[in-house]
Formats: structure tokens, sequence, C-alpha cells
């Protein structure tokens, strides 16, 4: 057995291309090393940002010998026959073996070592990795350009060669040196690297920004901790101070100027405020000389923020709303102003469905007036995350009641997959419509997101339209919300939402099959689908998929009394005409008197009409119980 | 020699002169990046080997703060390397270039942060990096993968310094005013006045119709001189088209409506600009 090392020395992978490698490079290439018949014991992968590293571990000395066997033409098969077959397979006729009526070319193989088979399993892995967007440069195609390569198998190079960079022994130090580092084995090779200081473990590095978090105090990660462990090879954490006064500043403003870009972590003392210090994760130099130029950055920032808050309070609210029309929203949805009144209608007739109280109608209706100032003021202009809270914190400033400015702060919730949604209804209000807005514009423009691009963030809007329909429980009108061709897009987002909670993916496609597009409505009905899994709800399957196939294309209709002679008809259409099977509790009762009906009557009667009656009963049945799920998708 | 930002410049012209660049000169007219001048964007079509620096004033109507902000101003000047094709050690030849001007980069935390770049009027984008000294960012890093609608092979490094934040820095000044530009005067003595001045020109004063017509005549112009077969001239017409657009955007009198016509406009004739430059200079059939 041996193990391999390989690591890939490219120029500073984007931190979520670090990621996904990091994912999925041990399937790649457990499954490339099994492929070339040496199966490796386990596989882990090692990301920083200049290098992706994996080692195999338990790889066999050699892919064994395998005797191969290949069946040719008949034994009695003219000469002619035989010469060709032997000369198709490189060998003499005479060295045909006769078996069983055929002649066989027969080969023992040799053993290949695995130093020979590694090389197209390393490379075939790495090229099989997937990353979002890759880039070309003068040598090949990959996330960023490749400029180094490690394959050592124990103690032996291999020799692998990837995007034209040949393997080697020797990785690279941190920058900006440029130090060789010998590679010795998989064995030495975290420390042959930790010696020059790069950590290449990513949970090594989570482990140094963490302590340091935890022990200054700093809470405000904010979902930047995991982009920094991918943004150094060496973590150094540093305190930094800036000038008590910038904390003048409504708060989230000097969060925002340490967190957005510069990806500082705010510190707070014990009781929850603010402390002008922040952390910094350093990726080498000097402490005092890299502090105090992040001191001296953060700095400028904060001044941008006053200089565009303080000009911002001047123009005022009113004014950038007088903005709007200015602005440009999406291709062929006119300009934000346009936005801002179509989101109106939309709010008054979710308010009309949903029956909410007029006061809640109209903190919405004059939030979905004033959301969409903020996108022209300074402030949002230097910090995009301030969006919706700078628009309520002027709309406060300009006197708006408390309710409609927590709505402006809250319609871009959720701001992302999983996210928590707005509090107040009046906030739901204008989210729903803001977003439902979005997604209409967009089919309509035909810029709806294909594979991975999805430029205008629409998958984010429909997952959060979701989110707050299922929060609220309110009845959303999709196909008016967000156009008929976006009910299957927005509807898709459910999924992610009900596997979590154990709903299964056919329960869910059953839901969907029923016809109803409320996503509340297609998630009540999945979500009792699940809970009524069992032998009453395999008794409606099967009922459902009798009369789905008995009845095939016949519509159903009036069923004729005068025309039911048998009680077991009699009883299914009472039962039906009783609203059975209206509930899947209803629906497990009905099933019954279908099995009985099917058992004692015979649908295709001789008699043309009564069999036309029946046939619209149990079509009545197929649809009624379809109204609760399409149940031919669940599993028999 | 970074005592002043006349003499970082020298040192960087120093420097990437040794790396055989040509050292060309400033555009003569508006750019809004170093990326537009022909230096760049005609010079990256094509398989000819190519290697230019300069300095360019990057014109940007829209940035202009009346000279009171201490690092956004209507006029910057960028230092700009195009190396065609991109070479293997190109990073490292980067980082060799502050510590030309001054920088001892292993004080510092220079860092390579994902950021890519698009151009929709000019057709053109890249993958790359910001560069980051101390969290500040002093330059763009880009392999260029496309312009003018046109794929590009061999695929060139851009390096885009910003000047002023790079001085700024090594002179330890927090704001572009107090930089010491050279023979004993300061930023503010060179550029307060016209940034005061051209930002209210910006703002206030140009003629929006006079450049609405600027623009439709000088398309007009650029097509004539595609059809008569001089695309070098034709961009400099796309040019003028692009700095009276940038004007009208910071007029905000650019119709919702209009924005991505206008656009479209632009990137139709650097298209045809690239297409016919390409085929000009021999196809890149045989090179």
């Amino acid at each position: 057995m041996a193990d391999l090392i390989v690591e890939v020395g490219c120029e500073e992978l984007p931190a979520a291309h670090c990621r996904i490698a990091e994912d999925t490079l041990p399937g790649l290439l457990s499954a490339e090393l099994e492929r070339a018949g040496i199966p490796a014991g386990s596989v882990v992968a090692h990301v920083a940002p200049r290098r992706l590293a994996a080692i195999a571990r338990g790889i066999p000395e050699r892919r064994e010998a395998q005797r191969q066997e290949v069946r040719g033409p008949r034994a009695d098969a003219p000469e002619q026959a035989r010469q060709g077959f032997a000369r198709k397979h490189g060998r003499a006729a005479e060295a045909l073996v006769e078996r069983d009526g055929f002649v066989w070319a027969v080969s023992e193989g040799t053993a290949v070592r695995a130093a020979d088979l590694v090389p197209g399993a390393l490379t075939a892995a790495v090229e099989r990795i997937q990353f979002p967007r890759t880039m070309r440069w003068p040598g090949g195609r990959f996330s960023r350009p490749i400029r180094w390569l490690v394959a050592k198998l124990d103690g032996e190079v291999v020799a692998a060669r990837i995007a034209g960079v040949p393997a080697g022994g020797e990785s690279r130090g941190p920058r900006p040196g440029r130090d060789a580092v010998a590679v010795g084995s998989a064995a030495t090779y975290l420390d042959d690297l930790r010696a020059h200081g790069v950590l290449v473990d990513a949970a090594e590095r989570r482990a140094v920004v963490l302590g340091a978090i935890d022990e200054h105090g700093a809470a405000d990660t904010m979902g930047k901790l995991e982009e920094v462990v991918y943004l150094v090879e060496r973590p150094r954490v540093l305190v930094g101070e800036f000038p008590a006064g910038y904390l003048d500043l409504p708060e989230r403003i000097p969060v925002t100027a340490m967190q957005s870009h510069q990806r500082y972590f705010p510190i707070r003392s014990p009781d929850g405020t603010l402390e002008p210090r922040f952390l910094v994760v350093a990726n080498g130099g000097d402490d005092d000389v890299v502090r105090r130029g992040n001191e001296e950055v953060l700095v400028g920032r904060l001044d941008d923020a006053r200089f565009a808050y303080d000009r911002d309070r001047k123009v005022g609210l009113a004014a950038m709303v007088a903005e709007l029309d200015r602005v440009s929203f999406l291709e062929g949805g006119g300009s934000l102003a346009d936005k801002s009144t179509r989101l109106g209608p939309i709010i008054e007739a979710l308010c009309e469905r949903n029956g909410l109280d007029d006061d809640v109608r109209r903190a919405a209706l004059r939030a979905a007036v004033l959301c969409k100032a903020d996108l022209v003021s300074r402030l949002v202009g230097e910090f995009s995350a301030l969006q919706g809270y700078a628009g309520s914190v002027y709309a406060a400033e300009a006197g708006e009641p408390e309710a409609v400015c927590a709505a402006i702060a809250e319609h871009h919730m959720p701001d992302e997959a999983g996210g928590e949604v707005p509090d107040s209804p009046a906030g739901a209000l204008v989210a729903l419509a803001d977003k439902g807005d979005t997604i209409r514009v967009a089919f309509t423009a035909g810029l709806e997101p294909t594979g991975s691009r999805d430029p205008y963030g629409l998958r984010r809007a429909a997952a959060g339209l979701v989110a707050i329909a299922l929060d609220r429980g309110w009845r959303v009108d999709l196909p008016e919300l967000a156009g008929e061709r976006a009910v299957g897009f927005v509807l898709d987002r459910l999924e992610p939402v009900l596997l979590d909670e154990g709903v299964t993916i056919e329960e869910l496609r059953a839901a969907r099959g029923s016809g109803e597009t409320e996503p509340a409505g297609v998630a009540a009905l999945a979500r009792d689908l699940h809970a009524f899994a069992g032998p009453r709800r395999d008794a409606v399957r099967d009922a459902y998929g009798r009369c789905a196939r008995i009845a095939g294309e016949t519509q159903a209709g009036d069923v004729d009394g005068r025309l039911l002679s048998d009680p077991a008809e009699r009883a299914l259409a009472e039962a039906l005409a009783a609203g059975g099977g209206s509930t899947l509790d209803t629906a497990a009762d009905l099933a019954a008197v279908v099995e009985r009906f099917f058992d004692e009557v015979l649908v295709m009667a001789d008699d043309e009409a009564v069999r036309a009656n029946r046939l619209r009963l149990v079509a009545g049945v197929r649809d009624r119980l379809r109204r609760l799920g399409d149940f031919a998708q669940l599993p028999g | 020699m970074a005592a002043t930002f006349q003499g970082m410049i020298s040192a960087l012209q120093a420097f990437w002169e040794e790396q055989g660049c040509v050292i060309v000169q400033p555009y003569h007219t508006e750019l809004g990046a170093g990326t537009s001048n022909p230096a760049t964007l005609l010079r990256v079509l094509g398989p000819e080997p190519w290697r230019a620096a300069y300095v360019e004033p990057s014109i940007r109507p829209d940035d202009g703060r009346y000279a009171e902000n201490p690092y956004r101003f209507q006029e910057h000047y960028q230092y700009q390397v195009i190396l065609k094709p991109a070479p293997d050690d190109v990073q490292d030849v980067y980082l060799d270039s502050l510590r030309a001007i001054g920088i001892p980069i292993e004080q510092h935390d220079v860092r390579f942060v994902e950021d890519n770049w698009e151009s929709p009027s000019l057709g053109a984008w890249g993958l790359g990096w910001e560069v980051w000294m101390d969290g500040m960012e002093i330059t763009q890093f880009t392999y260029f993968q496309q312009a003018g609608g046109i794929e590009l092979d061999p695929v060139s490094a851009e390096i885009t310094y910003g000047l002023e934040r790079l001085s700024m820095h090594l002179q330890r000044v927090r704001r572009a005013h107090d930089m010491r530009w050279g023979g004993g005067v300061t930023w503010a003595q060179v550029r307060e006045a016209p940034e005061r001045q051209f930002s209210a020109y910006n703002y206030e004063l140009a003629d929006t119709a006079m450049l609405a017509r600027h623009f439709d005549d000088h398309e007009g112009e650029a097509r004539r001189c595609l059809d008569a077969g001089l695309p070098l001239v034709a961009y400099d017409h796309v040019l003028k088209c692009s700095h009276a657009f940038n004007l009208l955007d910071s007029r905000r009198a650019i119709a919702v409506t209009d924005r991505a016509a206008y656009i479209l406009r632009m990137r139709r004739l650097t298209q045809a600009v690239a297409a016919a430059q390409l085929e000009a200079a021999g196809g890149g059939g045989d090179g």
C-alpha cells in the first residue's frame, strides 16, 4: 500500500472556488483511482488560496494482471475469418484458442504499477472539478492559472502533468516570497508547509481566527468568517482601532464599513455596545505596519460613510423619491418609480385576499412608495449592503411612522437562503410584492436564470417569496403575482424547505400535481401527505390509480342516479356527493367504497348509457382525489 | 524615489521599460480607463506579442467631488501595463514592481482578492483580482478574456495601478491634497482648481443637447471611417461617444429607457472596430 500527495499550485483562487474544490476533489479523485483499478482506502482534501491538495491513503502497489478472453468466429469458420480476427487482436492465427465451438483471443495481461496509473487518474480528477466560472491563460483553463504541481506516491514523484505543468516534489511557500518548499510525502506534507507558516488545512486556519474572535469578543462575523478562512494561508489576527467619534453614526453604518469589502470583524463589549476596535485577519507582514495600514483604510471608509450620510440627510427622503424615475430597474421593467407604483395594487390584492387590517395595509402602501428611495442615496452608493436600512433611517428622520420604517428596512429580507424573514406584516407585504414583481418582470423580459447564472438574483427572490408566504401562511395568487411562466420556478423553491422537514420528493411532486399554485397550499398538501404516510395513504393511492386507469380520458360529469342499479355504485355516488375525498381522512374512507365498487361492479357494462354513467362516476372520484395530490407520484 | 508622486511614476516607468515594455503616452482624448487606450484594447487582439506601459488620466465625470473627497476625483491617474501573452511569473513580476517603487512588501500584507471585470460598452471582460496592501486596493489585475466581442488568444495580463492611492500610502498622507507631487508642489496645487471647475461643469453646466448631438455625430463619423477602412480613426470617434455618454450620465440626462440603447450602440461600434482592426492587422492568420 502507498500514500499519494497531490498539490495543485495556483494563483489565488476565489474563496467560493476553494470550498467547491475542498468538497468535491476527494470524491472525484477516489472515483478516478477506482476506475484506474487502484482504489484508495481514503481520500481527504486540504485547500488554501494558492493550493488544492489531496491525500489518498492505502493505494495498492499495482493493478494486478487481468486475464482477458475475447470470443471470435466459430471454430468451423473459413480460415480467412480466423486470420482477420487474429490480426485484429494482434496475434498469430496459431495463437488463438479453440473452445466450445469458437475461437478465442486470450491474453493474460500484465500488472501495472500504481505510479503509472496515478497520473491519468489525478489529471482527470482535477479537470473534473466544476467551478462556476473558469478562465483561460496561455497554458490552460481552470479557476485561476496553475503554476506548479506536486505529485508523490510515498517518496517518489509520479510523472503527472496538468495544464502543461509537470509534477515535481517542490511546493511554494507563502507570498510575497518565492521559497521552494520540499514536500517529503503525504505523511509530511502539512508539516512541510507549516514550517513555512502556511496552514493548508482550512480547519486549522478557522481555529486560529475563531480563537481570536472568542478572545476579543468580535461577535459580528456575519457570514464573512468562511470567506476570510479562504483568503489567507498564514492567518495573523490583529486588533485595530479607530476614533470613537464614528460611533455616533447609526450602528449598522460603521459595522458595514468594517464588514463589507474589508472583511473586518467589529468588536462589541459584553453588554453588546460597539467598540471602536476591530479584528483584521492578515496574511503575513509586520504586525504594526499591517495594523496601521488597515486602520487608515477603515478611517477613510468611515469618512466616506459620514460624508455620504450627511449629504443624504441634507437631500432628504422626498428628494430621493423624486429621483427614482431616472433610475432603471430591469430591462422592460421601467424605472424604479414605475416599480414602486406597481407595488401598490399588488399589496392591495394581497391584503384583500388575506383579510389584513387596514393599518397594516396603510403602512405597507406608504413603505412601497418610499422603499426604493435609498437606492439613489450616497450611502447605499458607497455600501450596497445598507439598502433598506439606509431608507428606514432616513424615513425615521422624515417623521414616518415606525411601522413604515420597519417595513422599508425589512423589504429586502430574507437576504440569503434560510435567512430571517420580515418581522412585521407590512414588511412581509412589501417584500412579497417586490419579489413577485421582480420575478414577473424578469421572466417577461426573458431574463430567467440559466444554469448557475442568475445575475438578477431571481432564485433568491423566489426562495424569499416562498419563505414569507409559508411563514405568514398567506394566500398568494402566484400566477397573478409572479406571472404564469414563473409559477413552476417559484414553487421549485419549496423543495429545499420541505425536504429539510422530512417531506419526500415524491410527496412534494404529488402535492404540486394537485394543481394547487399557492405556495402555502402546496406546502400544506405535501406536509399532509407526509403525515398521512402508511396503509391508509396507500389505499387512497391505489384507489386513485384504479380510477385514473379505468376513466382514461373520460371527463367527470353529472352522474345520472336513475342509471345506478348496483348498491356498490350507489354507495360510491352517495359518498362522493357527500364530499368524500375532500380531506385525506375521508379519502381513506372513500378508498374502501371504491374498492368495493370495483369488486362488485363491472364498469364496462354492455349498455352504453350505463357504461358512460359509471365512467363519469369513476372520473369524478379521480378528480376529487387529485385535488389532494397526484397520488400516481407516490411510490407503490 | 517614492517620496513624490512623479518620482513614483518615474520608478514604474523605469521598471516596466526594463521588462521590455513600450512606454507609450497617455491618449489624446478622454478615456474612462487605461483599458480603453488603443494601446490596450486594440493591441490585445490577434496573436502578435505586445508589451506596453503608460500613465493614463482616467476621466470619469460622475466621480467628481469638487475636490472635497480625499480620494475621489473626476480625473485621476492610472498606470496601465499590458503584457501579451501573459507571462507565467506575471504575479511575481508585479510584486517586484512594488519593491521597485520602494514598498518593502515583506512588511506588508499584500493579497490578491478575487475581482472580475466587465465593460458592456467595450464588449470586454476578464477575470482576476484586486490587489490589496494592508486592506487598501492598490491595483486591478486581470487576465483579459474578451475585447470588442472577440475571444482573446493569447490571453493578456492587464495591470492597472491606482496611482494616487499608492502614492498617498507611500507618503503616509490621508488626503490626496497633501500628497507631494514633485518640484515642491502638492496635489492640491496641481489638481484642486481643475477638480472644482470640472465638477461644476460635469454636474451643472454641460450642454446636454449638444452632448446628445455629439454622440450621434461621432457615431456617424465612426461608421464612415469604418466604411473607409480606417478602424483606428473610427475608434477615436467611439471614445468621443463614450465621453459624451459619461457627461450625459453625470448630468442625469440619460432616460432610463435609453441607457441600454446607448451602451449597445457603443458596443456595436467597438465590435466593428475590433473586427476591422484584427483583419487589417492580418486577421491573426499567420502569426
